[in-house]
């Protein structure tokens, strides 16, 4: 854990991601403290306000300053991929640890169905899911989930194909260790690694696909300020009011570029093979 | 004396299906493991000496039930290890431990080597208050010192490391040991310290050991009885003197011949053995050692040999043996 | 040892130092090794991993000193040539050329999409721009020299179609084709079972009977050593602490190490308790003055920090342990 500290600290990368999240992550938790106006406020005598002077990044189409909705949006597009990558990771380990420890028959039927799933483009498995649930945060979060779980399914199962061979699972199983023991000791830590690059990774895509389904009017409600909802209201003032989807458009890129760089920084600091060379 | 039989293996096999190589379509089976059948006394080791492919460690693993045998049993003090559901063949595994050739793999990189001791008390639900007491009984046994508990495999020499899972292997005082080349990947000034570690606990504790090694000089040095085996059948077992002094069977005599010895000069004179080992898919028909033989005839394409009582205790798988040809060296 | 163009060495290897920069500090690996080589003399350097036994083939080939944090002294007299001046380009043409080097891993020596032929053939390609076809079939014959049976057949098959055997046959076959006059072998047995080990030493052998070549054998192996080395040098942490010819050295190792070597192994039909040779082999991050094996000695004394340059007790026969010199 300490050589883990050392080396994440020492990670450009990894530093640069997690600074950028920090700053959303306050943004978030901080929301009622350091956004100026209400976001749902909308103030009649200043609508498509430019940037500056009280409305610092402007005001909507309806007088909602856009600076506050965005510091609020965080909350939502956090939220969501927070609660839908969990969910992701949570069914998909499960799968791939079944598939992957018992494999026979239980792999087979896994492996298939993801397999479907993965032909499937993202958005158009999502829109399914939001057409059979309905447009609601709740809903969303659970689509981009079930989007997310093969992902996690494949690379958990891999990852434990490889340990599970390992003569130290095959030691423990000479000692008598349950089958259960053997995965929560032995091949979960060990296939840690690659699922929490994969975490990472998928926050990012988690935010582009709620601000995707939300700016195709599927997602969240909406009167809720969420960055998906803020770039479809702006396109239809792209031309006379650049900034109501321009700064939410910002908003997005940051925050999947934090995820990323941080999930690539990851990916270097948890690879045993740049570790430094143990005896 | 009393003499207790501890491990009854008998008809013991392994077949493992592969690809064909003209015929990717069609299964064919290799075998590993042909018909092995052997006893253990309690006390006793007893090694098992071939060379790679000839399915040594396939036939530890058996034992273990670490694979599933094709046919066979292996009866430990009259529990039948091959029909027990899993869930009984967890708690009967504190009785048969393995020491593995790897020592650095067969450890969770991530556990302490305190948690790697714990594993087997706390599986077999031994009461926590004895953990320490035990714990520091087989380290003191084994050589590694008290501090070495807080720390990770990794900081360990290969022979340190070979202790710990030999402490690993005995802290379940099982009743049988098996020992799949447990100093092979050990430099050879550390070999002998791990050697003597367990010939010393083997004659102090009167452990039942299988030691299964490529190296017959090693398993000599362990073993009170020695088995040869040549593509996955027994060809020879005997007491070990004996295998060395009156090696009966014709593929003993060229393993004993081709191992080299430090005396300079003695190795030119000696017979070879021509060509490969046959491929364990396409055997040869009767004695799988008759191509190789230089006393193989059509005789021996007959049918594959049994073991027979040629010495008392020295059992041999070769029809010709008694024959003058076969003659004995060295 | 002293004159600067002995006609009878082939090789002559003096003071060769190899240091490593590496993330645990610096590593002195070979520390001033010495010996020589004559034509068709078959020398073998033992010792445990990590002695320097390899590093110190690898930099007679060039093979180590090319990096920023490899570095090389010394000297290696070929010909009245210092090969380890010599560029980099130079160096290349002798090796697999007049210094060839077989491996220990026959699995992994070999290109694994490469027929056998075309790769035992291709130095001839390489070395003496010989065309394709010619040097398939002067492959074809060298792989039937070094006893690979219907060897213009099995020159189509890939690597992995032949035995373990089978290939350090082949890559003993390519590392003859330019009929080299030295070859440094890597524990060419290691990988391989004892029967066909013993098929290979005959090879060797032969090789050095036939062809005059001089062979330097790296290996772990006393045995190994006994069975085919004239003359035998024991490492111990990056020096040579015991050279003899084999006869001597087996007769009458002097050397505490190459005795606890001796005394450690487990040799057939040889009842004696091992003695094991305490502690471990050091790490070579420190320099230490003196005996570098004084911890594990049973025979250490004060004076053992003391130089620990080879010295002649007998015709032929070098040890550094200045007690074994003393009393002998």
């Amino acid at each position: 854990m300490k050589e883990f500290m050392h080396r994440f600290l020492h990670n450009k990368l990894a530093v640069a991601g997690s600074l950028i999240l920090l700053l959303f992550l306050l943004s978030a938790v901080l929301a009622p403290v350091i956004a100026p106006f209400d976001p749902y406020y909308m103030d009649s005598t200043a609508v498509l306000m430019p940037p500056g002077g009280k409305h610092l990044l402007g005001t909507d189409n309806m007088g909602r300053d856009i600076l506050s909705r965005i510091i609020y949006g965080s909350r939502i597009s956090l939220q969501v991929s927070l609660v839908s990558v969990s969910i992701a990771t949570a069914a998909g380990v499960f799968l791939g640890v079944l598939a992957g420890y018992f494999g026979k028959l239980t792999d087979g039927i896994i492996s298939r169905v993801i397999e479907i799933m993965f032909a499937f483009p993202e958005v158009l498995l999502a829109l399914l899911i939001m057409a059979i649930l309905g447009p609601s945060l709740n809903n969303i979060m659970i689509a981009i989930g079930i989007v997310y779980t093969p992902i996690f399914a494949r690379i958990t199962r891999g990852a434990v194909l490889t340990v599970k061979e390992s003569l130290h699972v095959e030691a423990a199983r000479s000692i008598g260790v349950s089958d259960f023991s053997i995965i929560v000791r032995h091949i979960l830590p060990n296939v840690l690694a690659p699922i929490l690059v994969q975490i990472t990774l998928s926050l990012a895509f988690a935010i582009l696909s709620e601000a995707a389904l939300s700016f195709l009017g599927i997602g969240v409600e909406p009167d809720i300020p969420s960055w998906g909802i803020m770039l479809n209201n702006g396109k239809s003032w792209i031309e006379i009011a650049w900034w109501v989807g321009v700064f939410p458009g910002i908003a997005i890129a940051l925050a999947v570029l934090g995820f990323n760089i941080l999930g690539d920084g990851l990916r270097d600091v948890l690879d045993p093979r740049l570790r430094n060379v143990e005896n | 004396m009393d003499r207790e039989i501890i491990l009854e293996i008998s008809g013991l096999s392994k077949e493992f299906a592969v690809k064909g190589r003209m015929f990717p379509y069609k299964k064919e089976m290799l075998k590993a493991v042909q018909d092995v059948t052997l006893t253990l006394e309690k006390g006793e080791t007893l090694g098992i000496v071939g060379e790679s492919g000839c399915g040594k460690s396939t036939l530890g693993r058996l034992i273990m039930r670490l694979i599933e045998p094709t046919r066979g049993s292996v009866v430990l003090e009259g529990e039948n290890l091959t029909e027990l559901s899993s869930q009984k063949l967890r708690k009967h595994r504190k009785d048969f431990q393995m020491i593995f050739q790897d020592p650095y793999a067969a450890f969770d990189p991530r556990m302490s080597i305190k948690a790697i001791l714990e594993e087997p008390l706390r599986t077999h639900g031994i009461p926590k208050e004895q953990w320490e007491e035990r714990i520091t009984r087989m380290l003191e046994m084994t050589g590694i010192p008290l501090d070495a508990l807080k720390r990770y495999p990794h900081e360990f020499s290969g022979g340190q490391r070979q202790r710990i899972s030999i402490a690993r292997a005995i802290l379940l005082n099982p009743k049988v040991i098996i020992a799949d080349e447990p100093v092979s990947a050990l430099d050879v000034s550390i070999q002998a310290q791990i050697l003597n570690l367990l010939k010393d606990l083997q004659e102090k504790f009167q452990m039942t050991m299988l030691f299964i090694s490529h190296n017959l000089a090693s398993v000599q040095y362990v073993s009170h009885r020695v088995a040869v085996m040549y593509l996955g059948r027994i060809v020879e077992i005997a007491p070990s003197d004996a295998l060395y002094e009156r090696p009966l069977h014709p593929y003993t005599q060229a393993l004993i011949s081709a191992i080299p010895v430090p005396v300079p000069g003695a190795g030119i004179q000696r017979k070879r053995l021509t060509g490969e080992v046959p491929s364990p898919i396409h055997l040869p028909r009767g004695c799988a050692f008759r191509m190789r033989c230089p006393y193989g005839d059509e005789a021996c394409a007959g049918k594959v040999p049994e073991l027979t009582e040629a010495e008392p205790g020295h059992y041999v798988a070769c029809d010709k043996y008694k024959s003058a040809e076969v003659i004995h060296e060295i | 040892m002293k004159e600067e163009n002995n006609i009878e060495n082939l090789l002559e290897v003096r003071n060769l130092q190899v240091e490593f920069a590496t993330r645990q500090g610096h590593m002195h690996a070979v520390r001033g090794v010495n010996f020589s080589l004559k034509k068709g003399e078959i020398l073998g350097l033992v010792g445990e991993s990590g002695c320097g036994k390899s590093v110190t083939a690898n930099s007679l080939l060039g093979l180590v000193g090319k990096k920023k944090h490899e570095k090389v002294t010394g000297e290696a007299w070929f010909h009245g040539e210092n090969i380890l001046d010599k560029p980099e380009k130079e160096q290349q043409k002798l090796r697999g050329n007049k210094i060839a080097m077989i491996f220990q891993d026959p699995m992994t020596s070999l290109n694994p999409v490469l027929k056998v032929g075309r790769q035992v053939g291709e130095v001839l390609e390489i070395h003496q721009k010989k065309k394709k076809q010619d040097a398939l079939e002067e492959a074809i014959i060298q792989l039937q020299k070094v006893g690979i049976p219907s060897a213009k057949e099995r020159a189509e098959d890939y690597p992995f179609q032949f035995s373990g055997g089978m290939r350090q046959r082949a890559i003993i076959a390519s590392s003859l084709m330019c009929q080299p006059e030295i070859l440094i072998a890597d524990e060419p047995t290691t990988a391989l079972d004892v029967t066909i080990q013993a098929q290979i030493l005959d090879l060797l052998r032969e090789l050095r009977d036939t062809y005059k070549v001089a062979i330097l054998l790296i290996t772990h192996d006393l045995g190994v050593v006994a069975e085919l080395c004239d003359t035998v040098a024991v490492m111990y942490a990056g020096e040579i602490v015991e050279k003899a010819s084999a006869g001597e050295l087996f007769s009458h190792p002097l050397h505490p190490y190459t005795k606890g070597l001796m005394a450690c192994v487990p040799v057939l039909g040889r009842k004696e308790k091992l003695i094991p040779i305490p502690g471990q082999p050091p790490k070579l991050y420190e320099e230490k003055a003196g005996c570098q094996f004084a911890d594990r000695c049973p025979k250490r004394r004060p004076e053992c920090s003391r130089d620990t340059s080879l010295l002649e007790i007998a015709p032929g026969h070098y040890v550094s342990c200045k007690e074994v010199g003393r009393i002998g």
